[in-house]
This record gives C-alpha cells, structure tokens and sequence, in this order.
C-alpha cells in the first residue's frame, strides 16, 4: 500500500530496503496451517498448525484452533522445521576474530556485528541461531557469543539468552602454524603439539593456585578485615570457570591422538570437553568420547585441505552419532550457512542416518551443543519460534527455504526479499539506460 | 616532556610573535569597554543592546545599562552580536596522531619513537604533546574557538586531555585545565596484545582492576613495611589510578552505534562514574540507550562516510551498485542526512551534548559543519549550548567559561550578524582579554580561507574511480580505489581480490595521502597510500604494515568497478 503511493522509483527502493526488517519484525503472534510439520522431538505432523504467541510456541497439531486477528501464513505444500542452528562460525563478528598475539586469552570474548549482511544469508538459508567462535590461532582462544539472527538489532538483543558460556581450544597445526608466522619479536610458544599439551597443563596450574591464592585470602579475611585481596586476574579467572564448568570447551581439533590428549588433560584438571569441533579422525575414538561425554561438531564431506585432515572420511558422522557421541554439522563458513540443511542430508547418504537423526544434526544436536536445548532446536508447546519454512523437504536438492522466523518475527520473507531486490534491480537498470 | 612546549614556542617565534606576547604577564591594556553590542549571554538569553566590560582578562560588567569605567578602551561594535567565546571540546589538530591505533578518526602519522607507545601512554597530558603548526592558533580564532579540549585520537590510552585557550602564549599562559580527563579508546596495539576489539575491550578492564591493585597494595606497604610486599612498580596503572579511583572522568572514544553501546557495557564494568563519550557520530542511532546512561557525548562534527553506517548492509549489498549509481547516491545521501542530523536528534531526545571538531581538517571547516547541523534541524540555542555552556561543564570550566558573566574569563565572539548564518562575518575574537581582529576573508563565504594553500580549491580533485596496480616482489596486483568526499576530508574504499578496505585521508597540492585498516584473518593491518596526482593519473606507494613499501600506479577509470561482494569464509581453521 505504502509503496504504490511512491511513484518516484528511487524512493521506493531507499523505503523499501529500510521498510524490510521493520515492516516484517513487529508481531510476536503468527499461525502457520496446512503444513508438514517436523518436530524433530515428536515425529511429523501432516496438514498441521502452529500457533505463536509472544514469540513462542502456543500450540502445535493437526486440530489446533487459530485465534482471530493473527497473521496466518498458508503453508500447504510447505515443510516447516525448527529454525536450524550452525555450531560453528565466524560470521557477523566485529574487530577480528583471532586475538594471537599470545596463545592463552580466554579473557577476550567475541564481539558481534549485529549489522552484518551474513546474519541475512543466513536467514536466507533457514539458520536463526549460531555460535561464533574466535579463530583457530590460539591454544586457547576467546568467549564465544552465541547469538540469533536478530539481523539489524540492537548490540545487546543479538545475543542467545541463556545460552552457555563457551571458550574455543584449538590444537594442532593452525595454533604451531600461528606461532611460527610471526615475526621474531613476537614468535610465541608453542610451535609444536607436545607444546600445546605443555602450555594447557602449565595454565591450568597457575589456574589452580590462582584459585587456591583467592580460598586462601578468603579464610584470612575471617581473622582480618584488612587482609589484601589477591590481584583479580580476567585470564586466570576465565581458566578457572573453565575448570569449575561454567565455561564450556569447544576444542578445535582434527587427530585422534590430540583428542585422546586434551580429553587427558580435562580430567586431569577435573573438567570436560563440551564439544570437539571439526573432530574428523572422531571416528577412530568416538568411543572415548562418548565415556568422556564430549559432543561432536564436523563437516559432512570436507577433507584433505591440510595435513592433519586428511585421514578423514564422510561416515564420521554416521559412526560417532552410533557409538553415542552428540553430533552436529555445521558450516563454519558465511557462505555454507546458506545450505546447511544439505550437509545434514549426507548423514543419510554415508552411514545410512535416519532422516530425523540427520535433520538433529542442524536443530537439536548443535542445541545441545550449546546449551540452549530447551529453548529451541526442536518444535514444541513453549519453545522460542524459531522456525524456518521450506518449500519442500530439505533434503531434496531442489528445496529452499522460503520464509525464517525468529523469536515469532518474520525475518526473513523469499516474496518480499524477491520482490525488494527486483524493485532495486530495475530502478538500477532503468538508472543506467537514462543515462546511455 | 618539556620539548613539546619548547618547540611550541619555537613555532610561536617563527610565526613573528612578539616576545613580550609569550611573557606571562599583562603586557596590553586588555581593557575594554564594549558598547553598543546585541549581547547573547547564554543561549536564549539576549540583552538586545548593552555593554560588556572587561577588565584584565575577566568579565567585569555586562548589562543594557553597565557603567563604562575610566581608563578602558571602548570599542563600539555599532549593533554586531556578542557570544561566549566558542569551545572546540575535543580536538586532536597540533598532537602527535597514534598511527596504528585508530578506529573513526584520525590516522596516519607516526608517533613519537622513544619512551611507550604511543598507544599506551596514559600519563601524558596533551598540552605536553602540543605542537600547534603554522596557522592552528590564529584559525581556531577566525572560526570563534576561543578554547580547545586537546584530546588524542586513536590508541588504548592515549593520554589525558587538557584544556587551552587560542590566544598565543606560553602553554604555562594558555593551560586553563590539565588534566581534564583520562583518554581510553578501541584501538589496537601494534604489535602484541591486545591486537584486536575484544582483546582491547579486556585489555581496559584488566588495566583498570590493576590500576586499583596497585593503589592497594602501595597503601599497605606504605603502611605496613614490614608486612606488605613491595608492590612492582608499573607507570602505566601508576597512571590511570585516579580515573580508576573516580577522581579523573573517563572520556571513552566511539563513533559508531555499536562501539557506544561498548562503552555504555564497559563503563559500568570498570564502575566509573564521571565519563562522557568522544565522536558519538552514530549516537542518534542509540539514542534512548545514551539518555539512559545519563552521561555527556563530546559530539565530533567528523561526519563519517554514509555507505559505512550502521544499518546500511542491506542496500549496499544486495543493490548491485556502482559508484556513479543515482539510486546508490540517492540512499547515501539519504544516509549523509542523519548522520548530519545526530546532533538535532540527541536534543530532541533530551541528551546532553558537546560539539567538538575531532577529525575536522579545520577550524574554518568546522565552522561550516556548525551551519550544516543547524540546517539540519538543531536549534541555534541548542547549537550554542554545545559550544559553550555544556563543552564549559565537561572540561570542568563552567565558572571560567561558557557565558557571559561578570567574573567569567573574558572569552568573546564579535559577530557582523547570526554565528549560524555562514555569511556572517566574525570580525573580532577576544581570549582571556586578548582582542584579535580578524582579517576579512577573501571571497566564498565565511568558513573559506582557514587552510590556506588548498582553500581556493585545488585544480585536481582525488574523488573519482581510479584502478591501478601495485608491484609486489614483482608481481603486479590489480585494485580499484573509489574515492568521495572534498579534498579536505576524503573517504575511499581500495578494492583488490582480498577484500575491500576503507580508507580516509586528504590531498593538498595534489599529494593524496590515505590511511585505513586491512581486515584480514589475523586481524587489522594499518595500510596507508600516498601519492601524487594529476589530473589522469597517480604514482605513488602503499605502505602494508608487516609488509613493507610496495610502489603503485592507478588511472582514473571509467566504467565503475562496483562494491565488493566477496563473502566472508571463517575458513575451515
């Protein structure tokens, strides 16, 4: 309506392209009807409904009343699923991703981008939330922020809510690699994989007697109200609410016996790996993992890129999700976030997934993975609607997704993104013919 | 630290001041009576034709009716409009720029080379810092400044600023307040950490805790020897315990959207109190989350370029634009506007603001940005506010500064007609009693003339589409440089196939100097482009920090080479 009283083609574009975000992101309350429902948690609802109120999930089925008065999205012929999560990324981050300058700063934590063109790619493909972790060029590296796709929000709305606190480890070739790159006077420790053991044994040592230094004045302050409190350290706090469990470890890794190595020294500093990320020798210890109670978080079908990826093969996936290892897929990349469901796909092509444990591999699993399990990764009475829409089964290579909701905001919408992007593409075209 | 001011009055000397000038003491009659005056004595409050007396450097008198006394030169200003000498809050012009560390603003330039970095200097008061060149002093008069906050740009701790006036003299004449404030901003270090935003962001609150650690652990050695540790001794947090410990404010730099509400976060993590936001360009865009910290914005009139704002990723993205594209100009200039009206919205939002010319190539420059922010929808009154009562309150001055009031130092603006009409004419300037007369400009208008050399306009102009090539170890590498912007205050983005680089700079005499930060995987690496340009072509260097000095040449292009569109991969790590 709006846009038909703009006759000026110019002005239609520059409304259009801040009307998008605006115009789509008021209303909590939604209804989807007619629609395949996957639910992840309790099969497919065929010719179902979802109502949301608030931003979460009301009511799901296939004899669901809609309240009056709501916006009502048809989904015949569509498959709707819940919004799909990408474990692992570095897109949307400001002021760079690796702080390597030394290779213990677990103190520093990533900082968004809330304005990032990224965070609408992947809306585009159906992705509504995300952990964003700092590089692979420290042992161990910064905070992760875990954000949605609130794309255009505030600083302080894009982050997960209750999502955990994450740290990213990082073994192997790119840590000694980042330490051999730099230049004399800041060529950093360790250059070598029996280093990094070295250096996280070291660290979480003077982590330990950080913390013994702060039990111990804590006691004295019982005798004397003026004792001096131990220098407060971010560093050291940060190593200690890993060891405690309030940091969770996401460790880049490749090879078994690294794996095997940092699973070692966790117990033997009494804390867990959360989730091993890239993992791609997980198969040969999925076992170990799965006693460990670490999670998995890899690649379909990506290998060979450098030395320690090489002994790699498509059914990791299939064998670590069967020895009972958590595991997701996920794209880290701005650009394979946009076809995540499809990496999920070949869980069922190598190793025979079912469907629904493969389709867990982008909702539930990388959910689990980072803490936010019971408020999204699957479609249930009182999750958060996150929910993407296809326009056909995900897996079928020729589906896409069609609309995404985030939090019951419409954020992206295939008609009216089309629809915008044709409007600016002809007043282009008809710019430059104006002036030919 | 005593070199700076030496060399200050070396150039004072130069420029053919009389030696009896840079003498602390009274040397002209700085009496006057000045009568027959529209006096604005704080903004809305106007006597429409009085007398303003002044005394050795003080306001005596102010008033419709006030008594001329005896002895005192009276200067009949035949209905011309009197205001509270004008406060440039925040300005970094005459300091040394800290090269590496600049985020929006500033940039270039090589900091001193002995003693810390520059980076990471919180002890130095900018006043010992200040060089000003040439003209600096007599342009901040021609455009009614009376007094400068000198604040650095760029670097973690940069340094504390100090508050002066323009009139000529020895810095021990000129210091009105130092320090004012302790300097922290988001820029990087070179070489070691912290090397990136979020490293910096933990970087600041550790130095904070430890700044409080030392003063703790000094105290107990002092006053128990014999029990307490000798506390290591570090000028770094020796330097920031009294902003730390509440008795210094903390001025946070930040343009961008995101980057103040850092500083909101960030403020309240290392529980200061008393601080205020230097740039603020983007402040308007978070507005009620600025009123809501109930702190000052020190605004910088450095308006950024439009294709960077915040919230513009969709258009610049999925519109295939070129760099002549009318609907690309249409939507940057739409953007242009609100970045020009920050200062209209945080009034309308009820936010204290200063105006300051932090990143303004001059004091005539700012001036003219002043009249663009009124045209832009602030009020004269507010206008006036941010350039005397507020600026007085945030350098601490309100009872030297900032009105015209009997007791007040005698900082005065003599206006032929509105300050915020770009024609109108200042013809006098008074500092701390000094009378300047100001020379008439030469013809274009009010602000012209303040840079001298390239004021009238230099026959080339840098802004354009450029593409090039530059020689690597032999190699050559194609990029496009698209550059805006007047040649005072340039913006550019240099493409190659790594990625797209925003740069910002100037040319003067046809010497195009650039300076921006590299995104790459390992974090930010400085680049800067100087070069000679012509009327067709530019022949020059790109300095790559890390790198070295790689020799390169462009020609002004036709077709437009467009916006960068690479995606960013994370990379398999």
């Amino acid at each position: 309506m709006r846009r038909a009283a703009l006759s000026n083609r110019i002005m239609a574009v520059v409304a259009g392209a801040t009307l998008l975000v605006p115009a789509t992101a008021g209303a909590q309350d939604i209804a989807i009807r007619n629609a395949t429902i996957q639910t992840i948690t309790n099969g497919v609802i065929e010719n179902g409904t979802i109502v949301v109120r608030d931003g979460r999930i009301a009511a799901i089925g296939q004899n669901v009343e809609i309240p009056s008065g709501i916006q009502v999205i048809d989904g015949q012929g569509m498959y709707v699923m819940p919004g799909l999560i990408d474990a692992h990324s570095h897109m949307a981050i400001d002021g760079g991703i690796n702080e390597g300058a030394e290779s213990v700063t677990p103190e520093v934590r990533i900082q968004p981008n809330p304005d990032d063109m990224t965070i609408y790619r992947a809306l585009a493909g159906g992705v509504t939330s995300a952990n964003l972790l700092h590089g692979s060029a420290n042992t161990i590296g910064g905070q992760a922020a875990i954000i949605k796709m609130r794309w255009g929000s505030a600083l302080d709305s894009i982050w997960f809510e209750g999502a955990n606190r994450i740290v990213k480890f990082a073994l192997g070739e790119n840590v000694t690699r980042a330490s051999s790159n730099q230049s004399d006077a800041d060529r950093r420790y360790p250059k070598s994989r029996m280093g990094v053991e070295q250096l996280l044994r070291w660290w979480f040592t003077e982590a330990r007697n950080y913390e013994a230094e702060w039990q111990a004045y804590e006691q004295e302050r019982q005798r004397n109200r003026n004792a001096l409190p131990p220098r407060e350290d971010l560093r050291l706090q940060a190593l200690v609410d890993i060891m405690n469990g309030e940091i969770k470890v996401h460790a880049h890794s490749y090879r078994a016996d690294e794996i095997l190595m940092l699973m070692r020294v966790a117990e033997d500093f009494g804390f867990r790996i959360n989730t091993f990320q890239h993992v791609l020798e997980g198969y040969k210890v999925a076992d170990e993992m799965a006693e460990h109670g670490a999670h998995a978080s890899t690649f379909a079908e990506m290998w060979g890129y450098k030395v320690e990826a090489n002994d790699a093969i498509p059914y990791n996936m299939a064998i670590m999700a069967d020895r009972g290892v958590v595991v997701s897929v996920n794209s880290d990349s701005g650009e394979r976030v946009r076809r995540l469901y499809q990496e999920a796909a070949m869980g069922m092509k190598y190793g025979d997934m079912s469907e629904v444990d493969a389709l867990k591999m982008v909702t539930l699993n990388p959910a689990i993975q980072l803490g936010v399990d019971d408020q999204v990764g699957s479609l249930e009475v009182g999750k958060d609607a996150d929910i993407t829409i296809f326009n056909g089964h995900p897996f079928a290579p020729a589906s896409r997704v069609e609309k995404t909701i985030v939090d019951g905001k419409l954020l992206f919408d295939r008609d009216q993104a089309m629809t915008l992007e044709k409007l600016i593409q002809r007043a282009v075209t008809t710019t430059t013919e104006d002036a030919s | 630290m005593r070199r700076p001011i030496l060399a200050w009055a070396l150039v004072l000397a130069a420029a053919g001041v009389q030696p009896a000038a840079a003498q602390n003491e009274v040397t002209t009659p700085r009496s006057y009576a000045l009568t027959n005056a529209r006096i604005v004595v704080s903004p809305g409050t106007v006597i429409e034709q009085g007398t303003i007396v002044v005394r050795e450097g003080r306001i005596t008198a102010v008033g419709a009716n006030a008594q001329v006394p005896a002895g005192v030169i009276r200067l009949d200003l035949g209905g011309a409009t009197v205001y509270a000498g004008l406060i440039d809050a925040a300005n970094g012009a005459g300091l040394p720029t800290i090269a590496a560390g600049g985020r929006g603003g500033g940039g270039g330039g090589e900091a001193a080379s002995s003693g810390p970095p520059a980076e990471l200097n919180p002890g130095v008061n900018a006043v010992d810092a200040f060089t000003p060149g040439g003209d600096l002093l007599s342009n901040y008069r021609a455009a009614g400044v009376t007094t400068v906050g000198l604040a650095f740009s760029g670097g973690i701790f940069p340094g504390r600023v100090s508050a002066v006036s323009t009139r000529d003299g020895m810095a021990s004449a000129v210091v009105l307040r130092s320090p004012v404030a302790q300097q922290v901003a988001f820029g990087r270090k070179r070489g070691g950490y912290p090397s990136t935003l979020m490293g910096v962001l933990a970087y600041i609150e550790q130095s904070f805790k430890d700044a409080r650690y030392d003063a703790r652990a000094r105290a107990a050695f002092e006053t128990s020897p014999g029990s307490s540790p000798l506390p290591p001794y570090d000028a770094e947090h020796e330097a920031l315990q009294a902003a730390a410990a509440g008795e210094l404010p903390v001025w946070f730099a930040a343009s961008g959207a995101y980057d103040i509400e850092r500083v909101i976060d960030l403020a309240a993590k290392l529980g200061v109190e008393d601080w205020a936001i230097v740039g603020g360009q983007e402040a308007f865009k978070v507005a009620q989350h600025v009123r809501a910290a109930g702190k000052p914005m020190i605004l910088s009139l450095d308006f950024p370029n439009p294709d960077q704002m915040t919230g513009r990723s969709f258009e610049a993205h999925v519109a295939p634009a070129s760099g002549d594209d009318t609907a690309d100009e249409q939507a940057d200039s739409a953007a242009a506007k609100m970045l020009r009206g920050n200062a209209a919205a945080l009034a309308s939002a009820g936010v204290p603001f200063a105006l300051s010319g932090m990143g303004v190539s001059s004091p005539a420059e700012f001036r003219r940005r002043l009249v663009t922010i009124v045209e832009e929808g602030l009020s004269a009154d507010d206008a006036l506010r941010a350039l005397t009562v507020t600026p007085a309150q945030v350098l601490g001055l309100s009872g030297a500064l900032g009105t015209i009031e009997a007791g007040k130092l005698a900082n005065l603006v003599v206006v032929e007609g509105d300050l915020f009409d770009e024609d109108a004419r200042i013809a006098q300037v008074f500092v701390q009693g000094e009378k300047y007369d100001i020379p008439r400009q030469p013809a274009g208008g009010a602000g012209r003339g303040g840079r001298g050399g390239d004021a009238g306009g230099d026959a080339v102009t840098a802004a354009g589409e450029w593409n090039g090539s530059m020689d690597m170890q032999g190699q050559a590498f194609g990029f496009t440089l698209t550059i805006t912007g007047q040649n005072d205050a340039l913006s550019a983005t240099l493409a190659t196939e790594m990625g797209a680089t925003t740069m910002r700079g100037d040319m003067a005499d046809g010497r195009l100097s650039l300076n921006g930060l590299f995104e790459s995987q390992q974090g930010q690496i400085p680049i800067s482009l100087n070069a000679q340009v012509t009327a067709s072509e530019m022949t020059g260097t790109l300095d790559i920090e890390g790198m070295g000095t790689v020799s390169m040449t462009a020609r002004r292009g036709g077709a437009a080479a467009g916006r960068s569109h690479a995606i960013k991969d994370g990379g398999n790590g």
